[in-house]
């Protein structure tokens, strides 16, 4: 039994789980890590992933459902093999009985028991009575709050439903992963082919690499370090030789005024439009994270702005939808430098949100994301 | 060629440095108030071992600082600044950003002997007894720009390349900083015999015993000489020349060994595969036959 494939699927998902919460790892580094060092064939790995991510995202709603039949808080192991087995149950095709016995078999002896009898209760249940929708879609109240404020109660839980299924993965003409909504970010960037570009926030690259095709050249700039890395393999990958890399604060950068044809600012964001691609991420970011990064935003528009040319563009993305990030943040761009126009974009796929454009997860399966720009 | 002015007052530099030299020059620009505005270095290599690879001296400091940083001089172009510094960059550099931003130096030796990648090692393995240290136009010749300050300094057999090149980086920061603070002025030309200091190739920190004790204690200096015995590579660190005892070359009696003038007295060895030492400690630990040999 101890080799059983499906019996090690569950115990390294239940590893991964607990490593998450513990110890603050992040899931989509420490579940290839894990699964890495395994022996796992690709179809068990998979589920591994499967597990670990949607154990996750659910977490929330996952807890109240195990917690109903348990007296007293559970030791975090504990708690991970219940949530590995309760997803299994109620989120995947997996037979009942198969999920029970691969997961009661992959914990202690000692709690092979609570285990058993918790998972048994849970698959007997033909019809889950949810409390309220923040426990039965698994989010913090302050995300369903923004959003149902913000989109209104109807959007915001097709979106949040939406973010709770496994991404849908795409890659570009030149082999690269990017989402969708990301390549449909580049397309609103209309480049001349003697253009020189800044994209003031570029890790991992996706988006410099993509302009970079169509521009005389690009400018990646990051402040951070690491990530820079990131982009360096990228333009390797994809043999690109007209980007220039530097690593600088995008509020404090060593450019000339009015000097780039465009700027794209890919702004750091709560990214609340791809949680589903950061399953543990819903439950890291804080609401007061908002007014940081909505600031922080500001700063590096009133920064990029000075460095395009007259009659060039700057173009605004985040992968966000919350009003405080986007059009709040655009307002306040707008009030304090008069001499940026906003610019109409028109593309099939979004949605008019204010002068900019933005795309909801449910909308074509991709990012949630939110675009403005202004001719300077 | 016409090249930028430098302006009288400089308030934004790019610096270009890679190694660790040059980073003490950054930290004294950025500590007197000058605005950095970006740092191009070289690329991370592989130091050491394993795959992962490190920053440059220079890049580390930059972050470290705040300063911005580039690997490639592309970006030059569009950097917002008025004079760019160049301390051991190790890539020439083209005409194109010559002619866009004005460049400064600070070259290790008395220009115009001494051109080129390794002048402290060159100037030291000749016997020279002077050195100094300039700041320099960047021109696109190799260092035959007009020079803006120069101060000499001498050279003592008994400090080891590191030591001098770091007293030389000291005065040429001065030198610089004078520049910046009271304008560069105008250059003058080089005058004199031109020599150049290429490369030091591994081959030339081998000691060849037959040299004078004098010629071999120059090869010391620079800190990467190394010997052999038995088959076995030994580095050695710091000696001095003794010139009284008659041996021969590649002789060893106790810490002595013959040269082609007069011998050298070992001081500190690093034998292959094993810590430095003090020479005694590494000739008490050894069995030599009498025919045996250093070379």
């Amino acid at each position: 039994m101890a080799n059983d494939p499906g019996v090690e699927t569950r115990k390294i998902a239940i590893q991964c789980l607990y490593r998450i919460e513990e110890t603050s790892s992040f899931a989509n580094i420490i579940v290839p890590k894990m699964i890495e060092k395994s022996s796992l064939e690709p179809r068990d790995r998979n589920l591994v992933t499967e597990i670990v991510y949607g154990a996750t995202r659910m977490r929330r709603s996952l807890d109240w459902v195990i917690d109903r039949y348990l007296v007293s808080q559970p030791p975090a192991k504990l708690r991970s093999a219940l949530r590995v087995g309760a997803y299994q149950i109620i989120h995947t095709r997996i037979p009942d009985h198969a999920a029970v016995n691969a997961t009661v078999s992959a914990v202690a002896k000692k709690n092979k028991g609570v285990v058993n009898a918790v998972l048994r209760r849970i698959a007997e249940e033909s019809d889950i009575k949810w409390p309220d929708d923040g426990t039965k879609l698994s989010y913090p109240n302050w995300i369903i709050d923004t959003l149902t404020k913000d989109l209104g109660s109807d959007e915001a839980t097709r979106m949040m439903e939406k973010m709770n299924e496994s991404p849908t993965v795409s890659i570009r003409e030149d082999g690269y992963y990017q989402d969708l909504a990301s390549q449909w970010v580049t397309d609103l960037v209309k480049i001349h082919e003697n253009d020189l570009l800044l994209d003031l926030c570029s890790a991992p690259g996706g988006k410099a690499s993509s302009l970079s095709r169509k521009a005389r050249r690009v400018i990646a700039c990051d402040v951070n370090l690491s990530r820079h890395k990131l982009i360096q393999e990228n333009i390797q990958n994809l043999s690109i030789s007209n980007i220039s890399q530097v690593v600088s604060d995008g509020r404090d950068s060593p450019f000339k005024s009015k000097v780039f044809d465009h700027v794209l600012v890919d702004a750091p964001c709560s990214g609340l439009g791809v949680l589903h691609r950061r399953p543990d991420s819903r439950w890291r970011i804080r609401e007061k994270d908002l007014d940081n990064l909505a600031r922080l935003q500001v700063e590096l528009l009133h920064s990029a702005s000075h460095l395009v040319k007259e009659g060039g563009t700057l173009t605004y993305s985040v992968c966000t939808v919350t009003s405080q990030e986007t059009i709040k943040v655009a307002k306040i761009l707008e009030s304090q430098l008069t001499n940026l126009r906003p610019q109409k974009m028109t593309h099939e796929k979004w949605r008019n949100f204010g002068n900019g454009l933005q795309i909801l997860p449910h909308d074509f399966s991709t990012d949630g994301m939110t675009v403005f720009q202004w001719k300077c | 060629m016409v090249l930028p002015e430098i302006p009288q007052k400089v308030n934004r530099i790019a610096y270009l440095g890679t190694p660790e030299i040059a980073v003490k020059p950054l930290r004294a620009l950025h500590a007197l108030g000058i605005n950095v505005e970006l740092a191009i270095t070289g690329g991370d290599k592989r130091r050491g071992r394993g795959s992962s690879v490190t920053p440059t001296p220079v890049k580390a400091e930059s972050i470290r600082l705040g300063i911005p940083v580039a690997h490639d001089l592309a970006s030059l172009s569009e950097t917002d600044v008025d004079l760019c510094v160049v301390v051991a960059f190790g890539k020439l550099i083209p005409e194109v950003y010559l002619k866009q931003i004005p460049m400064v130096n600070i070259h290790f030796s008395l220009l115009p002997r001494w051109r080129g990648a390794a002048p402290v090692e060159r100037a030291i393995l000749a016997g020279d007894k002077l050195t100094g240290v300039c700041v320099m136009r960047v021109e696109q010749g190799l260092d035959t720009g007009g020079l803006y300050r120069q101060k000499t300094h001498p050279i003592e057999a008994k400090k080891s390349l590191f030591d001098i090149r770091n007293e030389l980086c000291d005065h040429g920061i001065e030198l610089l900083v004078d520049c910046l603070e009271n304008g560069f002025g105008l250059p003058m030309a080089q005058a004199g015999e031109v020599v150049y200091a290429e490369k030091i190739m591994p081959d030339e920190y081998r000691i060849q015993w037959s040299q004078s004790a004098e010629q071999i204690q120059r090869v010391i200096q620079l800190g990467k000489a190394w010997t052999v015995l038995a088959g076995k590579r030994l580095n050695i660190l710091n000696a001095s020349i003794n010139e009284a005892d008659v041996l021969q070359p590649g002789q060893m009696k106790g810490v002595f060994v013959g040269a082609g003038k007069g011998s050298i007295k070992l001081s500190v060895v690093k034998p292959e595969g094993r810590k430095e030492m003090p020479a005694s400690d590494w000739i008490n630990g050894l069995r030599i036959a009498d025919q045996d040999r250093l070379g």
